[in-house]
């Protein structure tokens, strides 16, 4: 059985892949560089407080201020920051067909052309609305099932858990 | 057709940013030129400050030497972001130069890139850099190619792509 899916990245599925893989490939890591942000951006304020009753409000503690504030503020909107990073990175509005026939998939951007073995996927999740396909903790695909131009998306699920050996973990976002 | 099997080193990656900065990105000397800026006056800043009232200068200090250094070694500091957004497990890469385009095979699969989707190729600091777009490049470097052979990949690249743009 084969497979069409085109994907146009807009930031919604820019932020859909990063929320899939902090819940999966890179759960730890995501989780632990959000809470440290958070927590070295309120140790700084509370620092940068006490030093200003203290001391008074020198440039020292408002640079201070400023660097704890931008901690904070990237930890509360992590995957809105993952999500501005790829969209720069040149991810956003790259159109991507997929093709998944049972020996390998090819993805197409363009006129570049793609070739992925199954055995080089590392992980697979599925949520409501999308698939992603992944490579390593920092690369993959994200396929909208409501984009499937060839084949069911009800049954690409079982398709890529026979093809590449792995399970598929169902993710909520 | 010429193949070449290689890693990228760190040396490869400043050449990436080095060209991608001088050729597509200019913008970042604002930045660069901005943090190194910022840095000194904090630097200058901070050690007054110690001078005058003690070690109240130090975080001036060390946010000083952080620009500064970043705004000195903007694109060692870039390859290693590079480095770090590289795939894993993806071994050696084998890169096969054709007369259409380049193939990249590694053990993460194989992606074909032909000239004509490249916004530009550029020669820096001993790479063939093959951009794809502003931020990402196909790297040849110059030391996987035997030293009797680049003469002739010069010539067979040269002979492919529209230009070879050349980058100090």
């Amino acid at each position: 059985m084969d497979f069409e899916v085109k994907t146009v990245l807009t930031k919604k599925e820019i932020m859909a892949y990063q929320r899939i893989s902090g819940k999966t490939v890179q759960r730890g890591k995501l989780l632990g560089s959000r809470a440290g942000l958070i927590f070295v951006g309120l140790a700084g304020l509370t620092g940068c407080a006490v030093a200003g009753n203290l001391s008074g409000f020198n440039v020292t503690v408002l640079i201070g201020f400023i660097l704890s504030a931008l901690c904070m503020i990237m930890g509360i909107n992590w995957y809105s920051y993952l999500t501005w990073q790829n969209s720069r990175g040149g991810a956003l509005g790259m159109e991507l067909t997929c093709f998944f026939v049972p020996e390998h998939a090819v993805i197409r951007s363009g006129t570049v052309e793609a070739l992925h073995k199954y055995s080089e996927f590392i992980a697979l999740a599925e949520t409501e609305d999308y698939f992603a396909l992944f490579l390593d903790v920092k690369s993959g695909y994200i396929l909208p099932k409501a984009n499937f131009l060839h084949g069911d998306p009800a049954k690409f699920g079982e398709f890529l858990r026979q093809a590449t050996g792995k399970e598929l973990n169902q993710v909520k976002i | 057709m010429y193949q070449y099997q290689y890693s990228y080193t760190h040396q490869d990656l400043v050449a990436l940013n080095r060209a991608a900065r001088k050729a597509y990105r200019r913008g970042s000397l604002f930045f660069r030129l901005a943090g190194g800026v910022i840095g000194a006056s904090s630097l200058f800043m901070g050690i007054l400050m110690i001078k005058e009232t003690g070690p109240v200068g130090l975080p001036n200090v060390l946010l000083g030497v952080l620009l500064v250094g970043s705004a000195l070694w903007y694109d060692h500091i870039n390859a290693r972001f590079s480095r770090r957004m590289l795939m894993r497990g993806t071994g050696e890469y084998t890169m096969t130069v054709e007369a259409e385009g380049l193939w990249e095979k590694s053990l993460k699969g194989e992606s074909f890139y032909p000239y004509g989707s490249m916004i530009g190729v550029i020669r820096c600091r001993e790479c063939y850099l093959f951009f794809l777009d502003k931020k990402h490049a196909a790297i040849l470097p110059e030391r996987v190619v035997p030293a009797e052979e680049r003469a002739a990949v010069e010539g067979y690249l040269k002979e492919n792509v529209n230009e070879i743009k050349e980058i100090k």
